[in-house]
């Protein structure tokens, strides 16, 4: 499910706090977006990836969650901040 | 010939309750860190000094937490009180009209840039005036495009 407006402002905040970025607060805010809907128009596509047990099994936070973790590492940052 | 009157450090600023700029030190500079997304205000007091005549100018010297010339938005204000005024200070603040302008940041993070903002709404501040000035970031401001933390260092108020 996509966040709701209060919850992509808290990322944009804390992306601007925690990294900076040398592009504008908007385009930075229009990328969230359009990563949180690619996100919601690819979930099949990630639930088709999973072994059947894990699709099935999972839940839709167990599965959000094992994709953070995975992103988490690939940006370089300790998989313990879950 | 311009006269520096006041050098407005980040020590000597005082704060809000709430939504102030963070106390903190870049390379063991001291800086005001003004965050990108919640307009934060802070205030230095100081007493206008004799001979005060000119029109007053604040020079905010500011540099980034990232590489972008992505422009920063300051707001400046200027509360003078005289002696006997109707003011009621445990209760009331009497600042005059915000004082605007912004600034390209540096494209070089840690590179500093200064911006001059003419202080034309200065509350009629006259010689022996209890006064404060006011410092904010817009950040919610269409012209603050600027998507990271801004470290000010100083602000000079400087008579024309």
């Amino acid at each position: 499910m996509a966040l709701i407006e209060i919850d992509r402002q808290a990322v944009r905040d804390h992306f601007m706090r925690r990294f900076g970025t040398a592009l504008t607060k908007v385009i930075l805010r229009t990328s969230i977006d359009n990563v949180d809907d690619w996100l919601d128009a690819n979930l099949a596509s990630l639930d088709a990836a999973l072994p059947v047990a894990a699709r099935t099994g999972f839940s839709l936070q167990e599965k959000t969650v094992l994709l953070c973790l995975v992103l988490l590492r690939r940006g370089g940052f300790p998989v313990d901040r879950i | 010939m311009a006269t520096t009157r006041f050098a407005l450090t980040p020590e000597s600023a005082h704060f809000p309750a709430t939504n102030f700029p963070a106390l903190s030190s870049v390379n063991a500079r001291p800086v005001l860190a003004y965050d990108a997304a919640t307009q934060e205000t802070c205030y230095w007091t100081i007493v206008a000094p004799q001979g005060l005549a000119g029109a007053l100018s604040a020079i905010i010297h500011v540099f980034g937490n990232t590489a972008s010339t992505n422009p920063t938005y300051w707001e400046v204000a200027v509360e003078a009180i005289t002696p006997s005024d109707a003011v009621d200070l445990d209760s009331a603040t009497s600042f005059d009209t915000v004082n605007a302008g912004n600034v390209a940041m540096g494209a070089t993070q840690g590179y500093q840039v200064s911006l001059s903002i003419a202080l034309t709404n200065a509350d009629s501040i006259a010689a022996g005036d209890y006064v404060r000035i006011s410092l904010a970031r817009d950040a919610d401001n269409g012209s603050d495009t600027f998507a990271a933390d801004a470290y000010v260092t100083l602000v000079e108020i400087r008579e024309a």
